[in-house]
């Protein structure tokens, strides 16, 4: 399973992904989003792919995520907001789960994907330094 | 005291905020009617300081950064401390799916008591915190007996 690993003026990255969905949840404010913008502020993530409320927002824009989802492998796609995300459009969701070429993480407390309870994970930020702590220790996969 | 409804039991008189910030902080610019109980709210759930009406504290970066880099759930809960100081708060369902455990018990156990908060969740992820607080109009005296009642809710709507 992939890693991704960075190296900025802000954070220290360093999330270890178990199975194909990584579930990011937590409490308010520990830092989700914060994570997921810095990473999308950075040039040198070409292996990663952003989705968050104000892209996916308009049908066009959606179909055009589908088609990213549907031609693309071997990237981790990061997901923010997703709870509001798969509300607004349940037929991204469902390309999600039919999509065994990429790995995601998915920000959010309730996705509907079958997700596998090892993949739940919440972040650390400790003294600038990023981490996945998985909620369950051994890793399976989906 | 904080009201959560499933679907399918929505009073039918309210309007439904489905994204707060997106939809309620545009409309009404609440950051002009900040005080102290919005402070609170920011140092409580965000860890941070409010610095100006539109700037906080950040919490990771050490920098001064814009109110709308404030996470999700600290904005909803904005948008619903807002809501009680216009008196609106009976007019609405607020959608608090993006609250994490700690805005959840946050808004049950402190903003809730001054203002009855109706609002739908998609999670059940809601803490341990003792409070009163309602499912579909049963009363519980705990955020987890409430948040383990709903589980079953959601697990009976898929």
């Amino acid at each position: 399973m992939k890693s991704i690993k960075y190296n900025t003026d802000e954070l220290e990255i360093d999330l270890q992904l178990r199975g194909q969905i990584t579930l990011l949840q937590g409490n308010t404010a520990a830092g989700k989003s914060y994570l997921f913008n810095v990473l999308k502020g950075m040039d040198c993530t070409d292996n990663l792919y952003f989705i968050n409320y104000n892209m996916a927002t308009g049908n066009e824009n959606v179909k055009a995520i589908v088609d990213y989802i549907t031609n693309n492998s071997d990237k981790v796609i990061l997901i923010d907001q997703s709870d509001d995300i798969f509300e607004l459009h349940p037929e991204l969701e469902e390309t999600i789960a039919e999509d065994y070429k990429n790995q995601y993480i998915i920000i959010g407390r309730n996705p509907e994907l079958i997700i596998n309870p090892s993949c739940v994970s919440e972040l650390h930020i400790e003294n600038r330094k990023a981490t996945l702590h998985y909620l369950f220790p051994e890793p399976l996969t989906r | 005291m904080l009201n959560i409804y499933s679907k399918k039991y929505f009073p039918m008189d309210k309007e439904v905020i489905v994204l707060p910030w997106e939809k309620y902080f545009r409309k009404y610019k609440i950051t002009k009617f900040f005080n102290k109980s919005d402070e609170e709210i920011i140092k409580e759930v965000e860890n941070t300081a409010l610095l100006n009406n539109e700037t906080i504290q950040g919490k990771f970066s050490d920098m001064p950064i814009g109110i709308g880099g404030l996470s999700e759930g600290c904005k909803t809960l904005l948008c619903i401390n807002h809501a009680i100081k216009s008196g609106t708060t009976t007019k609405y369902i607020f959608n608090i799916t993006s609250c994490g455990p700690n805005a959840i018990e946050y808004l049950a156990a402190s903003i809730s008591k001054s203002a009855d908060i109706h609002a739908y969740c998609k999670h059940a992820d809601w803490g341990i915190k003792n409070c009163i607080m309602s499912v579909n109009g049963k009363l519980f005296d705990n955020c987890l007996d409430a948040s383990v009642y709903y589980t079953d809710l959601l697990e009976e709507a898929e």
